[in-house]
């Protein structure tokens, strides 16, 4: 985030983008925000499908704590993330 | 998070298991209805996950539009739970007692805490509040606390402002003492300054006039440390109201005898009592001076309004009759008793040495004070 930008501006900037927004902690958790839907879903590989890119979370032991409309929480081991 | 579980809890939910169909597909179209899902894992076999009791229907649906087979594993609510201790009636009555009792015991005040205070001791100002009804033990609803500050500030003195704030079951009194007004000086007339007490010069702060003396000299009482004749380039003198800080390091000695046969006890009377929230069991009444020491039991700094009361009364030789020499040598133990209070407020006291031993009571004390005391130059 740029000095000038206003708080929200780069969210509204996302969104109006079609833009999925990842946050990680650490290798334990993946927040994405902007999920249209799960195209695969196994113990080692999530495959989340948003607007411009799949987006795939490869590791150990993933499970998907929340899925709302729009925002998916994956914990796990995380080994990679690849965009697709 | 601990929020969610709760009314997760409360709300009831439901884990369960769904196996072969299409789990992707299944999840999708849960989030597409609206179907709340958690915790959800996947082992290759099964993909297990939670659900809130209210949606089990919509999640069957959901399952079978994806080819899914569901199992109920568990059912977790708090109307379950309930209903799996509903023969345990004491545990509920408890529950209730516990919490009847919780509501009551914070009604009352646990500890009183002072803030603020410099001159008067904490006890002083308990003492003050006491009379007005903030104690320990003391019911919540019952305490005026306009009124109680208003009475503490008339009765002590240098309090030009006081407060009771009840916080949860704690009082904190804060005060504020008044600032004294300071001494005018007369600047005009010319003095020196000489030493009020014999000691050992530890600083020399001058601010007008000329210094006599050097840190680390012994200087007795009387002697000139600042002199206010300046002597001028063309040799004239002039006069100057002096003006400096002097630090010494002072001793102090003082000693006293008491007549034996005065503090014979005849007999002493200890009682205890048990005080719990404001109660004391048994109560006394007790005429004459007596002692009365407090102790609460204490956890980590807080002090619980309960404890031991001991009350000691000591009866007194009655008959015997005081002489002139020593009346006076009671009010010489008395001045002494009060000439420690004294050191300990007011100077700085590097060390204190008080011994008591055959009725004969000594004190030393090592200060650090200021010494310099204005004396007038006497001119014509």
């Amino acid at each position: 985030m740029t000095s000038k930008e206003k708080p929200g501006e780069r969210l509204k900037k996302i969104e109006q983008l079609k833009m999925c927004h990842i946050e990680l902690d650490g290798n334990r958790e993946l927040i994405l925000d902007g999920c249209k839907g799960i195209v695969e879903y196994e113990t080692q590989k999530i495959k989340i499908c948003t607007d411009m890119v799949f987006v795939s979370v490869t590791g150990d032991d993933l499970n998907i704590n929340t899925y709302n409309q729009d925002q998916i929480v994956i914990s796990g081991k995380i080994l990679s993330v690849d965009f697709s | 998070m601990l929020l969610i579980k709760l009314l997760r809890f409360i709300q009831g939910y439901i884990d369960f298991q769904v196996s072969e169909g299409f789990p992707e597909r299944f999840i999708n179209l849960c989030t597409k209805d609206n179907i709340p899902l958690w915790n959800i894992k996947n082992n290759g076999k099964f993909l297990f996950a939670s659900t809130t009791c209210y949606a089990l229907n919509d999640v069957k649906r959901t399952a079978e539009k994806s080819g899914m087979k569901i199992d109920v594993l568990k059912e977790t609510s708090l109307k379950s739970s309930l209903k799996k201790h509903k023969k345990r009636k004491g545990l509920l009555i408890s529950l209730f007692i516990c919490f009847l009792v919780t509501v009551f015991l914070s009604g009352f005040i646990w500890s009183i805490s002072v803030e603020g205070n410099e001159e008067y001791t904490t006890e002083q100002i308990l003492e003050a509040y006491e009379e007005n009804g903030v104690k320990i033990g003391a019911l919540k609803s019952k305490i005026d606390t306009l009124g109680a500050s208003e009475n503490a500030v008339i009765k002590l003195d240098n309090i030009s402002w006081a407060k009771v704030n009840i916080r949860g079951c704690f009082a904190v009194i804060e005060v504020r003492e008044s600032i004294k007004k300071p001494k005018l000086l007369n600047e005009s007339t010319p003095v020196n300054i000489v030493s009020d007490a014999d000691g050992q010069i530890i600083k020399y702060e001058v601010e007008k006039g000329e210094s006599v003396l050097k840190p680390g000299i012994a200087v007795t009482k009387g002697d000139l440390l600042v002199s206010g004749v300046l002597t001028n380039k063309d040799s004239s003198e002039r006069l100057v109201h002096s003006k400096a800080k002097i630090t010494a390091k002072t001793t102090h000695l003082t000693k006293s005898a008491v007549p034996e046969n005065l503090f014979s006890k005849s007999e002493e009377d200890i009682r205890y009592s048990l005080f719990f929230f404001g109660l004391k069991v048994p109560s006394y009444s007790l005429d004459g001076d007596y002692f009365e020491s407090r102790k609460y039991l204490e956890n980590n700094k807080k002090i619980l309004p309960v404890g031991v009361f001991r009350y000691r009364q000591a009866k007194y030789n009655t008959e015997y009759e005081i002489n002139d020499s020593e009346e006076s040598l009671l009010s010489a133990f008395d001045s002494n008793l009060k000439a420690i209070e004294i050191y300990r407020n007011s100077e700085r006291v590097l060390s204190e040495k008080i011994s008591f031993s055959n009725m004969v009571f000594k004190c030393k004390y090592i200060c650090e004070e200021e010494i310099g005391v204005e004396k007038e130059i006497l001119t014509g």
